[in-house]
């Protein structure tokens, strides 16, 4: 600052130059904020991966625009748990997974870990389905979608710089954005859109059995058991510090609103075009889609690509981060191969395995492991939100950064309406008789 | 051999390094925990029923979701 403006107190300062300090500061925050932002808007936008766009295309096309106001609800929902996970990385520069062993001990400790590379794996498997269905859109097989996906995933990490694989994925997270024009396009009401997102209320036809599964898939694919792992050792690697937690938590809002405007566009995308037809999946939609728009069932197409990467990238990254920090090996995307070999094996391994079920395996293999893996994440998912939930409780570890007590109430509450909701979902998919 | 010794040896130095649990087990999360595992049993129990049903029943419920669905007509 100019000596004789330093010494001028701000109320006298002229308006241009308060001005251009403000503006000055302004940049300034957002210079860190682009430094230190990244695990938050990743997590969130590879979130919505595979089953994720399918699950918001299947709701648009059941429902239309009927259930907008409750995937506004999701994003607060989100935003709670993933901030948590920033806290208790920030401060005890500890994965999720080391954090439930060295808290809770060997028996939680295996369970969490086991139970996370398990669904961690079969959901891998559902991105790969969903990353060879969309290129199969385009005539491109299966096999050869499978080896660039390879080979893209692996180039990813290769770098042996956390700082430029976060930028690279951030690229792909805002491929992720490429639905947005989608929902411009097909030239909704904006009326309608407004009073469907912000009045709650149940579609025409009640409360069904459909319409629970529908809801029950919503919450699961917005708070999925990885998310809390990878953010966590994200945050770690990333090496932020408690100071940047407030930058964090800005983070994972910005991302927790990503997540749920691209949910809300593909609501409205198929809302709009594929309504009252019978959809299954997110390459269904754009083959549907593709007739009456190439554009936008070429963005679809596309979407559910870069969706399913995404997830591929985040999933398998959170498992060997896992396994890293619990068996004491190197784990750091900071690392190179020779310095992490077993970090980036279990990586590729995961890759690979992953995309070879995807090509050998049937059809009919396929459809269970889709089935299951929603199930056996619902085992994962509250016994992780209860170990965060205690993790943030201790005083003696978390300093000024354990939960306050509206904190823990908004938590609790979360995690108990999870936790049933979960419960309900898994026993609905694996017994569909039970709910009529 | 050598792999599978060297598995062996790590998860013995998981084991021994995370013997005692850390965190102050007060009532409430011994409460929590207890409740925890009440409730993975009951759904791993129920995931086992469920796959032997699967199993034993042909895999109708999978038979019919594999079938491919038809498209709708093109406007």
């Amino acid at each position: 600052m100019h000596p004789r403006v330093e010494r001028l107190p701000s109320s006298r300062l002229g308006l241009p130059a308060r001005v251009f300090y403000v503006s000055r500061r302004v940049l300034k925050l957002l210079k860190m904020f682009a430094v230190l932002a990244g695990p938050g808007i990743i997590v969130m936008v590879a979130d919505n991966d595979a089953g994720g766009i399918t699950t918001y295309t299947v709701t648009g096309a059941q429902y239309g625009f009927h259930l907008l106001w409750f995937l506004i609800l999701l994003g607060p929902v989100a935003y709670y748990v993933q901030e948590m996970t920033v806290r208790l990385g920030a401060v005890t520069k500890r994965g999720h997974a080391e954090a439930i062993f060295a808290a809770f001990g060997r028996f939680w400790g295996w369970f969490s870990l086991l139970d996370l590379v398990l669904t961690d794996w079969l959901t891998m498997i559902t991105e790969f389905i969903g990353m060879t269905a969309a290129m199969s859109i385009f005539g491109i097989p299966a096999w050869l979608t499978v080896l660039a996906c390879w080979l893209i995933m692996g180039a990813m990490i290769m770098s042996g710089r956390y700082w430029t694989w976060e930028k690279v994925t951030l690229l792909f997270c805002v491929l992720n954005l490429i639905y947005i024009p989608a929902a411009f396009l097909v030239r909704p009401s904006p009326g309608e859109v407004l009073r469907n997102s912000l009045i709650p209320h149940l579609p025409p036809g009640g409360f069904t059995n459909t319409l629970f599964f529908l809801i029950m898939a919503n919450i699961g694919t917005t708070i999925a058991p990885w998310m809390l792992f990878f953010q966590q050792s994200s945050v770690v690697d990333k090496a932020l510090k408690e100071k940047d937690i407030a930058f964090g938590k800005l983070d994972t809002a910005f991302g927790a609103l990503l997540t749920v405007v691209v949910a809300m566009v593909l609501i409205i995308v198929c809302g709009q075009l594929l309504y009252g037809q019978p959809i299954e999946d997110a390459a269904m939609a754009a083959r549907a889609i593709l007739p009456r728009s190439r554009f936008i069932g070429t963005v679809m197409a596309i979407g559910l690509f870069d969706a399913g990467l995404l997830g591929a990238v985040c999933i398998s990254l959170a498992s060997s981060w896992a396994f890293g920090e619990v068996f004491g090996w190197a784990h750091s995307l900071n690392q190179k191969v020779r310095e992490a070999p077993w970090f980036y094996a279990y990586y590729f391994f995961d890759l690979l395995l992953a995309g070879a079920v995807t090509l050998l395996a049937g059809p009919r293999l396929l459809v269970l492991i889709t089935l299951f893996v929603q199930v056996i994440a619902t085992t994962l998912l509250p016994a992780a939100l209860v170990f965060l939930i205690l993790l943030l409780n201790d005083k003696k570890t978390m300093g000024k950064y354990v939960n306050t007590p509206w904190q823990n109430v908004a938590n609790v509450s979360i995690v108990l309406v999870i936790i049933v909701a979960s419960t309900l979902y898994g026993l609905s998919v694996v017994f569909p008789s039970l709910f009529g | 051999m050598g792999l599978f010794a060297n598995i062996r040896a790590g998860i013995r130095e998981v084991n021994r390094r995370y013997e005692r649990p850390e965190l102050k087990t007060t009532l409430f999360t011994r409460i929590c925990l207890v409740c925890l595992r009440a409730y993975l049993l009951l759904m791993v129990a129920l995931m086992l029923f469920a796959l032997v049903h699967t199993a034993m029943s042909g895999g109708e419920a999978v038979k019919q979701a594999a079938q491919p669905a038809a498209l709708p007509p093109s406007p």
